[in-house]
């Protein structure tokens, strides 16, 4: 039988013990926070070069229709990373090569969500910013609906129905008209 | 008071070489007191070619110095914007309410 003395001294060995559990318990934690947290980090930096392997993988003709005329077809399916990087390309173009006409054809995309309907008019506001005159041509009735539903002021964007509009508003744009041979 | 812009007077307009620095609240009617007595024509055209980092309170700054000029009897015309700066400013507007040009030479075309 122990004494109470005995007891107490047991007692306060496993407190002791207890507590040094509890301790590496706790720095255990914080370790696997920390290994979480560059988990994270290491997560972000994959999505980042995942997104950047997309953007290298994503094609954007840029067609020069004439010296001051750019043309761009944008065609599948669009998400907001790539109509970030279709902006980036067609202001950079518009810089370097003083475009006075930018036609952006999105009759060959299949959907088109108010996220990517909100950058198409970011782009044509960003050009007349430039002093690039856009047009946006092939809108169908629901990207149309999109656009509306955004509440934007849009009167500085020209949109025509289909790309040989476009065409021809562009060329009178430039004081120039289409004729038959 | 000096200011940062430059004021170049040409034949069919006044250009006017905006300065980051100049555009703040503090001497904002200095700077319109001062455009309106340096622009010689009534033809303004405001180049953005010294704007490097636009800023929701610096389009504000521009949209009044426009709105000023046009208020006392000038025509104005934004030119030298830069790609970057044109995509910053789409995120802090839903219109642009001001003409705007490539760069001097076609702004003198919209007059």
């Amino acid at each position: 039988m122990l004494s109470n003395g005995q007891d107490k001294t047991k007692i306060a060995e496993q407190q002791a013990q207890l507590d040094e559990q509890q301790n590496r318990l706790d720095s255990q934690r914080t370790e696997l926070g920390n290994q979480q947290k560059k988990i994270d980090s290491q997560q972000d930096e994959i999505d980042d070069l995942t997104n950047q392997i997309n953007a290298a993988k994503f094609d954007l003709p840029i067609l020069k229709l004439s010296s001051k005329i750019l043309l761009v077809a944008l065609v599948g399916s669009m998400d907001s990373f790539k109509s970030q990087t279709v902006m980036e390309n067609i202001l950079n173009r518009i810089k370097e090569q003083e475009t006075r006409v930018a036609i952006v054809d999105i009759a060959g995309i299949k959907v088109l969500d108010s996220s990517v309907a909100a950058h198409l008019v970011r782009i044509a506001m960003a050009s007349n910013l430039m002093g690039c005159n856009c047009i946006i041509s092939g809108i169908s009735p629901k990207i149309a609906s999109n656009i509306v539903n955004l509440g934007v002021d849009i009167s500085y964007i020209k949109t025509t129905n289909t790309l040989e509009d476009a065409i021809k508003h562009a060329y009178s744009v430039m004081g120039l008209k289409i004729v038959a041979a | 008071m000096k200011f940062r812009s430059v004021v170049d007077n040409h034949d069919n307009a006044s250009r006017v070489m905006l300065a980051e620095g100049d555009l703040n609240k503090e001497h904002f009617n200095a700077l319109c007191e001062w455009l309106a007595a340096e622009c010689r024509n009534k033809q303004v055209v405001l180049s953005l070619t010294k704007v490097e980092i636009m800023t929701s309170q610096l389009l504000e700054m521009i949209n009044q110095i426009v709105n000023f000029l046009t208020l006392t009897g000038n025509e104005v015309v934004i030119c030298d914007v830069n790609p970057a700066t044109a995509a910053i400013v789409t995120n802090f507007t839903d219109g642009i309410n001001f003409k705007t040009a490539r760069d001097f030479k076609h702004a003198v075309t919209l007059f």
